[in-house]
């Protein structure tokens, strides 16, 4: 149990834990480079083939790969899953209380004090201050909050009875100052204690490491093999299910130093754990998702074909009215399974039509329940030189998922047509989140506002998108150059996302938005000089603009990023907001995007 | 996977491949120990700040510099000292122990390697 007392937060220097996490990053780093040695410099080259060929050389190398797989499993799981994310995490914690800490004793410092042990710190009303209310000596601060005009001063009851109000008003100051001194310090004792669990917990069953040569290698050896495969299950399970400390990095280098036995056995056994986590291979996810969606729209039109039978027979024979609870319980799951059906077969459609440019499009990620989500890219992301994520905004769903994806591919061959003679391009068009179904308000016991002028689903979608750039970024080597372009309510995601982390991407252009959640461009991770915004006139999202809802207009001066021109194509304010990427409409805008996605802007 | 018969080997590669097996173990066991020491230092001054996080801190750092890594670099010293005696004998080897190691091998070219040391190992 943390024991931390406030002057323990106030002045313990915890840049400590930062820097031993990246110690030990440095020590994964060098821990790896000599696995590496072991299968690339003992097995490869020294024990190759030609070199030592027998039953024990068989066993001596793979005796070999096995014991860097173990070690480079155990840096993941331990070195860099439990102690160095742990500590980085704390670190950011507790940084974060100590700053918050400093900031109330700034306040109070003069008038209030700290009281109390670790586990029931409070303020009290300092004695100097005491004094001064008992001299009504006072800022104007307390006498206005006091209402000390209200008193007669030029009486001795008067000024009594001041002073007591006086008092009453600075404990009920020291009472509020008590409840945030508490919030701070429970939040520190959380994040000490959170940190303390996982870090003892790495002493829970620990895995088995390979068995020694000797003569009881082969008989030890499937059992160790049998631990390995189900270990790795474990830490898939753990990483799809958020339980792991993991990030996108950590699971794109769990995934690499697993062998291609390994890889397989995962994706046979648990491919919707595979499928749908950032980290892994953009192709390799397809391959997965691709398999699962067929699966699934297969086995939804199978039990929509039965349920439809036994509902027609029931009706037919009477019993819906004796067996009402069955036949309710059967239509409702006839409704949900119709929904992901349609859903599936519209994914699968969108991808069947194909891209503008050719390019073979990758089914990244997907889920058919409820609006449905999909993460489609035109291109793979992994080995482009350029890539764009396209966030859509408001009535974005698998509904309409062709077009979504023909916007990305779209903006695609802008890119190929547009850029650099043989760099590739890929976009990926990521609807991973809840987009608002509706923009314009309804009456429905009163004025009901639309989604889209509320945050909420954008906050909500911070933590996909900033994961999929991260995994992105990783299966890329760490060397993308990656564009984040919005649309509309995709624009306010975006922000929101590039405001909240460092996001794993270059820059980001934003297409007629209503905000991107700041009042200026330098409060994006990206930079200000590399924000890049546009919006065509009579545009209706300007309607959204003006009510500063979302932030401050991206297009203004003020704003502080980049301006370009697009031109309205459309008749009406909502015809304009959707006409951005047309068919045949050859707007400057687009040559714009496809330079900046491109990297010949900025 | 080799046939059944055949048995070859270059005995010079075998023993570079032991070399730098006892190389890699030498150089974990450095690296390690510098990080133990840092981390045990960061648990102590965390501890006396009260901070739960400086025990969990040293029990991690056991864990994994004592228990985890020792057990690691014994497999590798393990199977640099099997190979070491594969490069010996050229024989196909079924049995092996540490003693083998000190009885069989060329200590000569593994030196600080001392036979000593290596039949003290346990015979795993």
């Amino acid at each position: 149990m943390s024991d931390m007392h406030w002057k323990d937060l106030k002045e313990t220097d915890f840049s400590a834990l930062k820097t031993l996490a990246d110690r030990w990053g440095t020590y994964i780093n060098d821990m790896t480079a000599q696995a590496e040695i072991i299968t690339e410099d003992v097995v490869k080259k020294r024990l190759s083939v030609e070199n030592f060929e027998s039953e024990t050389a068989d066993d001596v190398r793979h005796q070999a790969d096995l014991l860097a797989d173990s070690l480079q499993d155990d840096l993941h799981e331990y070195a860099m899953v439990k102690i160095k994310a742990t500590l980085e995490d704390t670190h950011d914690e507790l940084i974060e209380c100590q700053a918050q800490l400093l900031e109330l004793i700034d306040v109070v410092t003069g008038e209030y004090r700290f009281e109390g042990g670790s586990s029931d710190p409070y303020v009290v009303v300092s004695d100097g201050h005491r004094e001064r209310i008992a001299a009504l000596d006072v800022s104007d601060a307390l006498a206005e909050r006091t209402g000390i005009s209200g008193f007669n001063l030029n009486d001795d009851a008067g000024r009594r009875e001041a002073k007591v109000a006086l008092l009453e008003t600075a404990e009920a100051i020291a009472a509020e100052f008590t409840e945030v001194l508490k919030a701070i310090m429970t939040r520190a004792h959380h994040a000490d204690d959170d940190a303390a669990s996982i870090l003892k917990s790495i002493v829970d069953s620990p895995a088995e490491q390979p068995p020694p040569l000797g003569a009881t290698y082969d008989d030890l050896l499937d059992d160790y093999e049998a631990a390995d495969a189900e270990r790795n299950a474990v830490l898939l399970q753990e990483l799809a299910s958020g339980d792991s400390e993991a990030t996108a990095t950590g699971v794109n280098d769990w995934w690499n130093s697993l062998s291609d036995d390994e890889r397989v056995g995962l994706i046979e056994a648990h491919p919707e754990l595979v499928g749908g986590l950032d980290g892994i291979p953009s192709a390799t996810r397809d391959g997965v998702n691709q398999d699962l969606l067929a699966n699934e729209i297969t086995a939804t039109g199978d039990r929509i074909a039965e349920i439809q039978a036994r509902l027609d027979q029931m009706l037919a024979d009477g019993s819906n009215s004796s067996n009402a609870e069955e036949y309710r319980d059967l239509q409702l799951e006839l409704g949900e399974l119709q929904t992901q059906h349609d859903n599936a077969t519209s994914l699968q459609a969108a991808l069947a039509a194909g891209s503008e440019s050719g390019e073979p499009l990758l089914l990244i990620d997907f889920d058919t329940s409820s609006d449905g989500n999909a993460v489609v890219s035109v291109g793979d992301p992994d080995t482009a030189h350029h890539t764009a994520v396209y966030v859509p905004g408001t009535t974005s769903d698998l509904g309409n998922v062709g077009g979504l994806v023909g916007d990305a591919s779209t903006l695609q061959a802008d890119a190929e047509r547009f850029g650099i003679e043989g760099e590739q391009t890929a976009v990926v068009m990521w609807l991973d989140y809840d987009a608002p179904d509706n923009a314009v308000p309804v009456m429905q016991d009163g004025p009901l506002y639309p989604e889209a002028w509320r945050d909420e689903q954008a906050i909500d979608a911070r933590p996909g998108l900033n994961s999929f750039l991260e995994g992105m970024d990783a299966a890329h080597g760490g060397e993308s150059h990656t564009t984040l372009v919005g649309h509309s309510y995709g624009t306010v995601v975006t922000g929101a996302t590039a405001a909240e982390y460092q996001i794993a991407a270059d820059q980001i252009i934003d297409v007629a938005s209503p905000g991107l959640t700041v009042e200026t461009a330098d409060e994006l991770s990206v930079g200000g000089d590399d924000v890049w915004s546009t919006r065509a006139e009579g545009d209706v999202i300007e309607l959204a603009v003006d009510t500063g809802a979302m932030g401050a207009d991206p297009t203004s001066s003020e704003f502080g990023g980049n301006v370009f021109d697009a031109e309205a194509v459309g008749d009406s304010g909502t015809g304009i907001h959707s006409g951005y990427l047309a068919d045949g409409n050859e707007n400057a805008a687009r040559l714009t995007m496809a330079e900046i996605i491109t990297g010949q802007r900025g | 996977m080799s046939g059944a018969d055949v048995f070859s080997m270059t005995p010079e590669k075998v023993h570079e491949a032991v070399e730098v097996l006892f190389g890699i173990e030498a150089e974990i066991d450095t690296l390690t120990g510098g990080l133990r020491t840092e981390t045990d230092s960061a648990a102590t001054t965390f501890a006396a700040a009260n901070c739960a996080i400086g025990d969990a801190l040293t029990t991690a750092s056991d864990f994994w510099c004592v228990q985890r890594v020792l057990g690691f670099t014994g497999l590798v010293g393990n199977l640099g000292e099997y190979l070491a005696v594969c490069a010996e004998q050229a024989v196909e080897i079924d049995d092996f122990t540490a003693h083998d190691f000190a009885t069989l091998a060329d200590l000569d070219r593994y030196p600080g390697r001392a036979a000593e040391n290596a039949s003290a190992r346990p015979d795993w």
